[in-house]
């Protein structure tokens, strides 16, 4: 019985992490899933969504909090669907979201830049040259996103219980550890964690009923 | 067979658990012993070693290069000790002077400042923000000192192969799964990395007798084999590879000097 946020840094092969915790915990995987869910809850369509939660922010967004208000709306899918527990998520802002809920575990998987390009190369069929500056164009994306929102770089090792570092331990080894770690008791969601979740998701609720209204 | 270096922010526990996963491993806790062996080595007073790696840079430092000399005596006293193996280090900068050494496994401990605060206040019986104050201080100067020697802040992640929180893990958790990753196979000693290690000692021991005349140079070595680059005028080039072979040649395991002289911009 647990919740297991990954956060992962763009081709360190984080998403296969996630699919093989999950198969192994037997638990649900779930990214895309919320903003489907979200798209269909708030009538918004799925690709503003994933511009508000993967982009940097734009002047627009600065003036007119568009991106706060679509965030808010994925934060409550989010918050809706974690209820259902025993659930690997792996999509963007699951530590975030979660800040304030104990008892979840939080992972980040991080990879030197010259692994990140290799997979890049062999996943995109690009030149070194092409990878390393869309990798280079990606993180920083990431990191104005979060410093806009949270006031806080996603590679702060304080948001997480673990980060990996995969060059050496590589994926199955990866897959091991968070098995290991998200069986120990205090990562099994408790009466108090189910509390404040669903208090969570009815401030969630508040602010985006609130935020919707006004749109 | 294998080395873990634990660096720990100050006050996160890093200390309890580094003993206790050696006395599980049965490998050798050490810590202050590398100062003690700079000391007697290089014949330098333990309290000014201690300095050096504690503090932030001062403006003397940048000018004098006595931080960055002392350091290189304690990091040659370092990788000699790691020849033993079955070590688990908990002192500064082990993962920086293992950097390149793939086998090596490196781990970090952090803690929430708040959980960090109620530990110093226990510990040194002060008040909340008597216990913030301290500690921010000491991230402060801990960032300057690694930002100064490395160019990169102690607390990136990619410097590590495992962060770990330890508010809801706690000690004895951390414990028993850094237990379970050392014994992984990518993080026992190999022939080839006790190799590459030795070569790191040679290097650290060439620069250690060079580090008065040349703190900016660079030194490395491959199969025993050692590379010094230095910046100088291409005038003194001949001069300088005499002084520098004479300086290193006679060091344990080295079998030849090379130089490779700079110009300096003009």
């Amino acid at each position: 019985m647990g919740i297991i946020t990954i956060s992962r840094g763009s081709y360190s092969r984080g998403v296969e992490i996630a699919e093989k915790v999950a198969e192994k915990l037997g638990y649900e995987c779930v990214s895309r899933e919320i903003l489907l869910k979200a798209s269909k809850d708030f009538n918004v369509p799925e690709t503003e969504l994933l511009h508000a939660i993967q982009d940097a922010p734009s002047i627009f967004d600065h003036i007119k909090d568009g991106k706060k208000k679509y965030v808010a709306f994925i934060r409550q899918a989010f918050l809706e669907h974690i209820q259902k527990d025993n659930v690997v998520y792996h999509g963007y802002a699951g530590h975030f979201f979660t800040r304030e809920i104990p008892n979840i575990l939080k992972v980040r998987i991080i990879a030197n830049m010259d692994y990140r390009v290799k997979v890049l190369m062999e996943r995109e069929k690009i030149s070194e040259d092409e990878a390393r500056k869309l990798l280079y164009k990606i993180d920083i994306e990431r990191r104005k996103w979060s410093m806009y929102l949270y006031g806080m770089d996603t590679n702060i090792t304080e948001l997480y219980d673990l980060v990996l570092h995969i060059d050496c331990i590589n994926t199955d080894g990866a897959v091991e550890i968070i098995c290991d770690i998200a069986k120990r008791p205090c990562f099994q969601i408790t009466p108090v964690s189910k509390r404040k979740l669903n208090e969570l998701l009815e401030a969630a609720k508040d602010y985006s009923n609130s935020s919707f209204s006004t749109s | 067979m294998g080395i873990i270096t634990i660096s720990r922010g100050s006050y996160s526990r890093g200390m309890k658990i580094a003993e206790k996963l050696s006395e599980k491993l049965g490998y050798e806790c050490v810590s202050r012993e590398i100062l003690l062996k700079a000391s007697k080595d290089f014949d330098i007073p333990e309290l000014a070693l201690t300095q050096a790696m504690q503090n932030a840079p001062s403006f003397l430092d940048h000018l004098k290069h006595g931080k960055k000399k002392y350091i290189a005596f304690i990091r040659k006293a370092f990788l000699e000790y790691l020849q033993k193996d079955n070590i688990v280090y908990h002192g500064m900068a082990g993962h920086f002077f293992t950097t390149g050494l793939t086998n090596v496994f490196k781990v970090r401990i952090t803690a929430n400042l708040e959980y960090r605060i109620n530990v110093v206040m226990k510990r040194e019986n002060v008040s909340q923000e008597e216990a913030r104050k301290l500690l921010e201080d000491l991230d402060e100067a801990r960032r300057k000192w690694s930002m100064y020697l490395y160019g990169i802040d102690t607390n990136t992640p990619y410097l590590y192969d495992v962060v770990l929180h330890v508010d809801c893990i706690q000690v004895d958790g951390a414990v028993e799964l850094l237990y379970n990753i050392s014994k992984r196979p990518c993080f026992q000693t190999t022939t080839e990395s006790k190799n590459k290690l030795k070569d790191m000692l040679i290097a650290a021991n060439a620069y250690s007798v060079i580090v008065n005349k040349f703190p900016d140079a660079n030194v490395k070595c491959k199969d025993g084999v050692v590379l010094v680059s230095v910046e100088s005028s291409l005038s003194a080039e001949k001069k300088l590879s005499k002084n520098l072979t004479k300086l290193i040649k006679d060091i344990d395991g080295v079998k030849e000097v090379k130089t490779y002289v700079i110009p300096f911009e003009t």
